[in-house]
This record gives structure tokens, C-alpha cells and sequence, in this order.
């Protein structure tokens, strides 16, 4: 029974691992807000609508001291913010706005919003924290206003309205991005908008100003009745609806569109063979890791055939595409992941133990890496064997890999502006890399074109 | 059982944030009224619309 590495900063309760489950830890102090909070029927009302982890009460890990042990449903992966798309983090944003106003509702009221009390859970957005819920105390503001807003509001800002990339800052900035830098990074239209201009610019204004003003001792917050939080929420909301994700062409948003090398014959080779492949795979794959998986359009013609895939692309317009792809077609056992492979998220926070690298996520049964190496080898310098080496880190036993020829258009586009310094850059080269980790299972060369798939098999 | 040390960073309010509420619940409830009222009026326009292609003179 260990306690999580991240989890101590809320006196109510804390996370176990026993027995390969999370079970979560409730205090003495968090007794009156436990009661409320399944005494009011809040907990019923949003576990029947899938928006909070079903729990069961559990008497087997209680110890004196502690109030009661929950036994959450299990979670195959957690994934932080900083690696969700545009549409991920919305998702997760309005979900937090939903659940603040059902438990005004109910009495009760979030104490804190950050991003990493949710998760996907089939596809949806899920809040993972029971003990996030207090008893609403009328006239109190609200607690979490500005994490909220540091969390959700300002990186789907600055994500709508200047770069899709700027998200990456929650990576640096675990309690948010700071809403006077937010504001900065900002357009100036942002200010006609009432949602951006009184929630970060003048909240950011308010920071400030408080800021220099707590030495002199801090005024005490005029009181903000339920119906004008309600009105705050509403107001978050619509502005969070509001802000998308502009439609600004990148290389890799429409790859598969118009920008490969395939015709549509042996596009659809590559996706037979790839089907076949997995098929014949003795069992079912419980955790696949797509990377360089693009919009996620091979993830989901293997997807009936596995339990679990993580769908990773650095391209956030991709990512974008993939998650509202997955969810306009019903698919729910695909997470997109924004990961960029040649420089993964690390470990974080204190002691760089409280959010996990992506080295750290479960290690998947099959790595699929389609039409990547060049990019990797070629685009990044990396050599071969060093590749191949990560591949057999990660995957636990079977990697499908693409290999791309130096002739092939794509892997002449990456050479076109650069000297070809990759004389080991061939099939042969490949393979010498490849077989000193894995055993070719079955190959087969995609027709009229200089690229080979090839299932490995772990040695 | 050892827990490891503890800092509340992730749960300060923080004053600025708490009392900037009451001011920007006062533009919500403004920007809502307003959204509304444009919603109604769309609606207006909408049926005022249908019913006089259903009433007009080329209605059949």
C-alpha cells in the first residue's frame, strides 16, 4: 500500500494504490462535506450522468484517524491538460462549469477546478474528484473562480484567438497560465469580447491590483449571491462555447487528404495488411500506442480489434480533428494524445514526482508507427539504431512499423532543403537497426511504392 | 503511513479573484440579459417571417 507521489495537497483526502487500484483516502475534516455531498443526492445525479468516477464504499483499507475509503472506478490511463487538443480541454472546462452549477443546485460547491481533476473516460470528459466538493456557504465567492480561469479559460483563449500551440504552457505552469500573461499574449479584439475582457483582463487587472495591495492587510470580498455565481457560470460557459479552434492550415491536418504519397489502391492496401496483421495477433491488444498517428484515421480501423488506444500526434490541428472525429462516429476507446515524441512531456511538480512523463503511462502490448521514422530519422537527425532501441523500450511486445525509402516523395521533400547526410538511411540499414530488438513477424512492401510496413515481435 | 510534504498553492482563492465576483457577475448577468434579448428577437424575426410567407399574397 503505497500513497500517490502527488497527491497531499488537499487535507480532506488522499490517493492509495493497493493491489493495482487507486482507492481514495477521506479525512475526519471532510466528514460534513461527505455526507452533503451523497446526502443531497449530488453524487447519485452526476454518477447516473456519467460526469464523476462511480465509487463504492470500502471497509478494507481503513485505518483509525480516517474517515472512510472509497474504492473509485478504475481508470486505464490518466493524461494531463497539457497534452489534451483544443476540443479535450473544452470538453473538460464546460464539464467543470456543468458540475459547479448542478452542486450550487445541491447546496454545495467545487473548492478547487484545476484540469487535473478530470479525465477521459470513453471518449467523454470525466471529473475524478470526490473530494472536491464543499458545502456552499451563501454570499461566499467562488473559491476556484481564478483557477478556473487559469486553467480552462486562458489556454482555450490563447488557444482560439492566437496560436493553437500556446496550450503547451500549462505544461510549464501547473496551476495555470497566469491571467496578466494570458492577457498579454492576447489580440486586442479580445477585449470586445465580455467573456475575455471581464474574466482575464479584468480579473487579471484585479490580481494585480490585490496583489500589491495584500501587504496592507487583504479587504474582505463582497458578498456574491447564488444567482449572480449561476450568472458567472452561464457566462463562462457561453463564453467558452464560443471560443474555437481557427481553421489555420498546418502540414499535417489534412496529411491523409491531399498531402501523402499514396494513390487510393494502395492506400488501401497499407489498411488491409494493417488489419490483417492485428487480427492475426494471437489475442486481443489491450493498450495500443499509435504515434505519429496523425488524425487518428488508422486508430480507428483497428479500433474494434483492441481494447485501448492512445492516439498521438504533435500536430495540434490533428489532434484537434481526431478527438471530434472519434466522437462524431461513436468510437470511445481511442484518447488523442498532443505529443511531440522528440521531446515528450517529463516528469513535473514537487520533486518531479507529481505528474508523470510519458514514459511513465502504462506501456502499451503494440506500438504502431506508421509512415514516422523518416520523419525521426531524416527530419530529426535521429539515428536508426536509436530509434529502433526507444520502439523496443516502449512497446511490451509488438511494434508495426512503416519504412519509408529514401526515393519515396515525402522522404525527398525532408532531403530538398538539406545535405543528405544518411548514407545508413536504407531497408537494409532498417532491418540491421530493427533485428537487434525484434524478429520480423510478417512484412510486405506497400504496391508501386518505396515503402515497406512490417509487424516485429519483441526478442 | 509517510505522506509527503504539503503546500496549498493549488487551492488559494486568491483575493483579486474573489473580489473582482461581485463586478463581473454584474457584467454576466448584463452579457446574459443581453444574449437573451437578441435570442428573443431572432425568434420574433423568425416567426414574424414564417407567418407572413405562410399569410402572404404568394402562399398557397
Amino acid at each position: 500500500m503505497t500513497t500517490a507521489a502527488n497527491s497531499y495537497r488537499d487535507p480532506d483526502g488522499f490517493i492509495l494504490f493497493h493491489n493495482g487500484k487507486h482507492w481514495r483516502v477521506l479525512m475526519p475534516a471532510y466528514r460534513q462535506h461527505y455526507e452533503r455531498f451523497i446526502g443531497s443526492g449530488l453524487y447519485d445525479h452526476l454518477a447516473a450522468a456519467k460526469k464523476i468516477v462511480a465509487h463504492t464504499e470500502s471497509a478494507e483499507l481503513l485505518v483509525p484517524g480516517q474517515y472512510k475509503v472509497l474504492l473509485p472506478e478504475q481508470l486505464p490511463l490518466i493524461s494531463y491538460s497539457y497534452a489534451w487538443c483544443f476540443e479535450q480541454l473544452k470538453a473538460a472546462a464546460l464539464l467543470t462549469l456543468d458540475i459547479q452549477a448542478v452542486s450550487l443546485a445541491h447546496g454545495m460547491s467545487l473548492k478547487d477546478a484545476t484540469s487535473f481533476n478530470v479525465q477521459f473516460q470513453n471518449g467523454r470528459a470525466i471529473f475524478i474528484d470526490t473530494s472536491s466538493f464543499e458545502i456552499y456557504e451563501a454570499g461566499r465567492p467562488w473559491q476556484a473562480y481564478g483557477q478556473f480561469c487559469r486553467h480552462f479559460l486562458a489556454p482555450l483563449a490563447l488557444m482560439a484567438m492566437t496560436d493553437a500551440g500556446l496550450h503547451s504552457l500549462l505544461e510549464t505552469n501547473l496551476d495555470g497560465i497566469d491571467l496578466g500573461l494570458c492577457g498579454k499574449l492576447l489580440p486586442g479584439k479580445s477585449w470586445l469580447n465580455t467573456g475575455l475582457m471581464a474574466h482575464i483582463h479584468l480579473h487579471a487587472r484585479a490580481i494585480a491590483k490585490q496583489s500589491a495591495a495584500d501587504g496592507a492587510g487583504a479587504p474582505i470580498a463582497k458578498p456574491v449571491t447564488k444567482v449572480q455565481l449561476l450568472n458567472i457560470i452561464e457566462h463562462l460557459r457561453l463564453t467558452i462555447e464560443g471560443l474555437t479552434l481557427s481553421p489555420r492550415k498546418t502540414t499535417w491536418d489534412d496529411y491523409y487528404e491531399c498531402n501523402n504519397n499514396y494513390s487510393q489502391r494502395c492506400f488501401a492496401d497499407k489498411e488491409n495488411w494493417l488489419v490483417t496483421t492485428i487480427k492475426q495477433l494471437p489475442q486481443k491488444q489491450a493498450l495500443v500506442w499509435d504515434i505519429g498517428a496523425n488524425n487518428g484515421h488508422f486508430s480507428r480501423l483497428i479500433a474494434p480489434l483492441t481494447e485501448h488506444i492512445v492516439s498521438m500526434d504533435f500536430d495540434a490541428n490533428a489532434v484537434n480533428d481526431n478527438f471530434r472525429a472519434n466522437l462524431a462516429r461513436g468510437i470511445t476507446n481511442i484518447l488523442p494524445l498532443q505529443v511531440d515524441l522528440t521531446n515528450p512531456f517529463p516528469r513535473r511538480g514537487w520533486a518531479l514526482a507529481e505528474r508523470g512523463s510519458l514514459f511513465d503511462l502504462p506501456k502499451p502490448d503494440l506500438l504502431v508507427a506508421l509512415a514516422l521514422i523518416h520523419h525521426l530519422a531524416i527530419g530529426n537527425n535521429l539515428p536508426l539504431g536509436l530509434v529502433m532501441k526507444t520502439f523496443a523500450d516502449i512497446t511490451r511486445k509488438y511494434l508495426v512499423i512503416e519504412f519509408v525509402e529514401k526515393h519515396d516523395g515525402q522522404v525527398q521533400k525532408l532531403l530538398a532543403r538539406r545535405k543528405d547526410i544518411f548514407p545508413g538511411y536504407h531497408l537494409d540499414g532498417f532491418k540491421e537497426a530493427a533485428l537487434k530488438h525484434f524478429a520480423i513477424v510478417r512484412s510486405t512492401r506497400i504496391q508501386d511504392t518505396p515503402r515497406h510496413l512490417f509487424l516485429l515481435e519483441k526478442i | 503511513m509517510i505522506q509527503p510534504p504539503s503546500f496549498l498553492l493549488y487551492i488559494d482563492a486568491g483575493s483579486g479573484s474573489l473580489l473582482i465576483q461581485f463586478i463581473v457577475a454584474g457584467i454576466a448577468s448584463l452579457a446574459i440579459a443581453f444574449r437573451h434579448k437578441i435570442y428573443s428577437v431572432k425568434t420574433w424575426l423568425a416567426k414574424r417571417f414564417a407567418n407572413g410567407k405562410k399569410n402572404g399574397p404568394d402562399a398557397k
